[in-house]
Parts: structure tokens; C-alpha cells; sequence
């Protein structure tokens, strides 16, 4: 067996593997929180059923919506990305209060709400992103709309509703 | 065949090979950290990330275009910076390979704290440094076993939890996965083909689960990876084949994680310490 050659040939190597081995079993026993590198490798393994509604990130610039077929798949998500990041500032902030200080604790380890907390500051934000946009369509942005449309799947298809939020509003 | 030094030699230049690749393919798709001028973050529930972030290093690099080129940098120039040492000083390079795991980690957990990939993709280089670290032909087939066995894990795991939490036995799994993961790219391209296949698979949620039931299959089979090495090279095609699948289906660019193909061939070798 692999260990027991391992443990013959150095008890070191044999405790870092073991520990290393261990600590991924305790991370997928566990399940939620992950250490780096240890992680979970769940890959879409939990349901998901077709819903009857989708929120979907809408990027307007210069009064064109702008479409995943024009941009391959790792362009199209470093325009979302950053649109989905911004909308769960308020999911990413209250980390800090539920868990994290309880959890860092327990190792005696202060930590600084600073460093976890992020303002949600729509007008900078646009600023940046309009900037970071014009690197990847390639010309200047005079107008950016950004919106978190509501669908639904009716008859086979999304289609669009008239139930729009507008971004400012979503991580306060 | 016994691993030999020739082999680490082979595996050296391979790992560099793998890394100057991936990283012409992100700087050309404007990927690194100075070209994302990242200005926003995601706090993920990992509690060593946690520990990072409280030192305020990601903060740091917003707004700092010095900064996150110095960390671009840093990362990119070690591997050839190990090579060159490898060659010419190879007990340096050892002492280099563990500053490399710290450089690594520091920039693999920035970098996925933005939007830009997942760090799950990223394990290639957070490990990888611990192999370049030993010091012995035979702690290094150690190593390189032990990390054969964790990619072996991370496929066969992905499958085991497809039962455990249900998702295979789900007969709309593939539909509801395909709706979540293109729901942009439908609703702002109504009229590509693309967006008609996959309307077609969700429509047709029998045949979508087919694929889904053939990846749970297909991760399955890295469990023979356990009991023999034999059968690595169908492992790698069929490893090769999953990431492929990846980007057509589900347009997952999932190519961070390939370097561990890389533990399949220099895996097979055998012992060098069972030949003394």
C-alpha cells in the first residue's frame, strides 16, 4: 500500500501526507467551509430544478445591450463577474459578523472588520467599470447601464418581465 | 520503469512548459492582475483565506497598479526562475521552491478573491511547489504520487457527491444546470446557435441528463486510478475529454487544473528506493 511505503521511508512525509489526506475528508465530511487547499468538490452535484424565474445581469454601453455570443466564454465572464460581485457586497459584508469573527476566534486570531468589509458605492463603481469595459469591447463608453432583470421560463424560453432592479439599490 | 533524475529533469521543464502556456493564454485575454485592476472582492467561507484577508494585502492591491504588477510578476518569473537554479544551484532551487509556495499562495488567494476564476482551478499551483521542494529522487516520487492520488480524489470525489447530494438522481438536474450557467447568454442571445442547443437540451431533459450521467460516469472511472496505474493514459484522454466537454457545454474554461495530467505520466514510474 501507498502509506505503509511512505511510513517506511519517512515518518515525516508519512504525518504531512496523512494529515493532508485527513484534512480534505474532514473538509467534504464537513461540507460549507473549506480551508484552501482544501476544498469541495461538489460540481453542480446538489439539485437544481428548472425555475419558474432568473435574475439576469443585463450590461448596456452606449444603448446596446451587450451579448454573450459576441465574447467567448472567459471574455462574457469577466464582464459579468464583476456586475455579480458588486450585487452580493451585502451577502459578502454580513460574512463577517455571522462567521467569520466567531469562527476566527476560536484560534484566539483578532481580526480587522476593515479588511472584510466593502462599501457599496455605485457611483465609484461605475467609474471603474466603465474603464474596465472599454479594455474589452475595445472603444470608448459613453453610456453604462447595468440592471438585474427578472425572467421567466414560460413555453420552452426566458422571457423578459417587467420586474427591473436597479444595482445601486441591491447591495445597501 | 524506476523514476529517475532524468524523469524530475523531464517533469521540471514540462511544469514550466504547462505555466508559460496558461500564462501567454491569460495575458492575452487580459487576465492578469495589473491588466484586471481588480477593484472589488468576494469573501468566500475559507478559513485560510480569512486569514489572508486580515492581514489586508487584497485591499492593498485595489487601486494599486504597482502593486498588483509587482504580486504578476512575482508569481510568473519564479517558475523560470527555478528552472535556471534548478540547473545551475539545484540545493538553492530547493529553498527557492518553498518561497515559491508562499508566493503562490499569497497570489492564487488575491487573484480568486476577484472576479476572475475560481480558486478550486488554481490547486495546480498551490501544490505543485511542494514537489519542486524535495530534495531526494524518492521523496520526490512520494510527492508526486501523493499529488496523482489527490487529482484522482478531486474527479472521483465530484461523482460520489453527484449520489450524496442527490443531483443524479434528479432527472431535471441538466435542464436546471444548463438554465443557471447560460442564463445570461440565453436572454442577451436569443438568436445564436448556441442558445438554440442549449434550449434544445433543456427542452429535452432526458437526453441533457444523458450528459450529465456520462460526466458522473466519466469522473467515476478515475476511481481504477486508486487500484492500478495502468490505466493512466485513457485517464489523461479521458481527462482531456472532460475539460473539452467543459467548454462546450457548460463554456468552462477549466484549463488551470490540467497541469495534474502531469501526475498521471511521471506517476507510473516505479519506486526508485525499492530498486537500492
Amino acid at each position: 500500500m501507498f502509506l505503509t511505503q511512505v511510513y517506511k521511508y519517512n515518518k515525516w512525509l508519512f504525518s504531512a501526507m496523512l494529515f493532508f489526506a485527513i484534512g480534505q475528508l474532514f473538509v467534504n465530511y464537513k461540507r460549507g467551509l473549506v480551508a484552501t487547499p482544501f476544498f469541495h468538490y461538489g460540481m453542480y452535484s446538489h439539485k437544481i430544478n428548472i425555475e419558474k424565474e432568473y435574475e439576469i445581469i443585463e450590461v448596456e454601453v452606449n444603448g446596446k445591450m451587450l451579448r454573450g455570443e459576441d465574447f467567448a466564454p472567459h471574455i462574457w465572464d469577466k464582464i459579468l463577474l464583476p456586475v455579480a460581485y458588486f450585487i452580493n457586497i451585502k451577502n459578502s459584508n454580513q460574512l463577517y459578523n455571522s462567521d467569520i469573527k466567531r469562527l476566527t476566534g476560536i484560534v484566539c486570531l483578532t481580526t480587522h472588520e476593515a479588511h472584510f468589509i466593502q462599501h457599496c458605492n455605485y457611483h465609484s463603481f461605475e467609474i471603474w467599470y466603465r474603464k474596465y469595459l472599454e479594455k474589452i469591447v475595445g472603444h470608448p463608453i459613453i453610456n453604462c447601464k447595468l440592471q438585474l432583470h427578472n425572467y421567466n421560463f414560460n413555453n420552452s424560453i426566458l422571457q423578459p418581465t417587467d420586474s427591473i432592479k436597479s444595482l445601486p439599490l441591491l447591495c445597501n | 520503469m524506476q523514476l529517475t533524475q532524468k524523469h524530475r529533469d523531464h517533469f521540471v521543464r514540462w511544469f514550466c512548459i504547462f505555466f508559460y502556456i496558461l500564462m501567454i493564454y491569460k495575458w492575452m485575454n487580459g487576465l492578469f492582475l495589473y491588466q484586471l485592476q481588480p477593484f472589488i472582492f468576494n469573501t468566500r467561507f475559507d478559513y485560510n483565506t480569512w486569514i489572508l484577508m486580515n492581514t489586508g494585502i487584497h485591499k492593498w492591491l485595489i487601486n494599486n497598479p504597482v502593486g498588483c504588477f509587482s504580486l504578476d510578476l512575482a508569481f510568473y518569473i519564479s517558475p523560470i526562475a527555478y528552472l535556471i537554479l534548478y540547473q545551475t544551484k539545484p540545493k538553492a532551487s530547493l529553498v527557492f521552491a518553498g518561497l515559491m509556495l508562499v508566493i503562490n499562495f499569497i497570489y492564487v488567494e488575491c487573484y480568486t478573491l476577484y472576479p476572475a476564476n475560481s480558486i478550486e482551478s488554481f490547486t495546480a499551483w498551490l501544490l505543485f511547489p511542494l514537489l519542486l521542494m524535495m530534495p531526494t529522487i524518492s521523496s520526490f516520487y512520494f510527492i508526486i504520487n501523493g499529488l496523482r492520488y489527490f487529482f484522482l480524489f478531486v474527479l472521483s470525489s465530484a461523482a460520489i457527491w453527484k449520489f450524496v447530494q442527490l443531483g443524479i438522481f434528479n432527472s431535471e438536474q441538466m435542464s436546471g444546470v444548463l438554465l443557471y450557467q447560460h442564463k445570461e447568454f440565453l436572454a442577451t442571445s436569443p438568436s445564436a446557435f448556441y442558445t438554440k442547443f442549449i434550449y434544445w437540451l433543456i427542452n429535452h431533459p432526458t437526453i441533457s441528463f444523458a450528459f450529465y450521467a456520462i460526466a458522473t460516469i466519466l469522473e467515476l472511472i478515475f476511481l481504477i486510478g486508486f487500484f492500478t496505474k495502468k490505466r493512466d493514459n485513457i485517464l489523461i484522454l479521458l481527462f482531456l475529454l472532460f475539460i473539452v466537454m467543459d467548454i462546450i457545454i457548460m463554456r468552462i474554461p477549466y484549463w488551470e487544473i490540467s497541469p495534474f495530467i502531469l501526475t498521471l505520466i511521471y506517476g507510473k514510474y516505479k519506486n526508485p528506493a525499492s530498486f537500492m
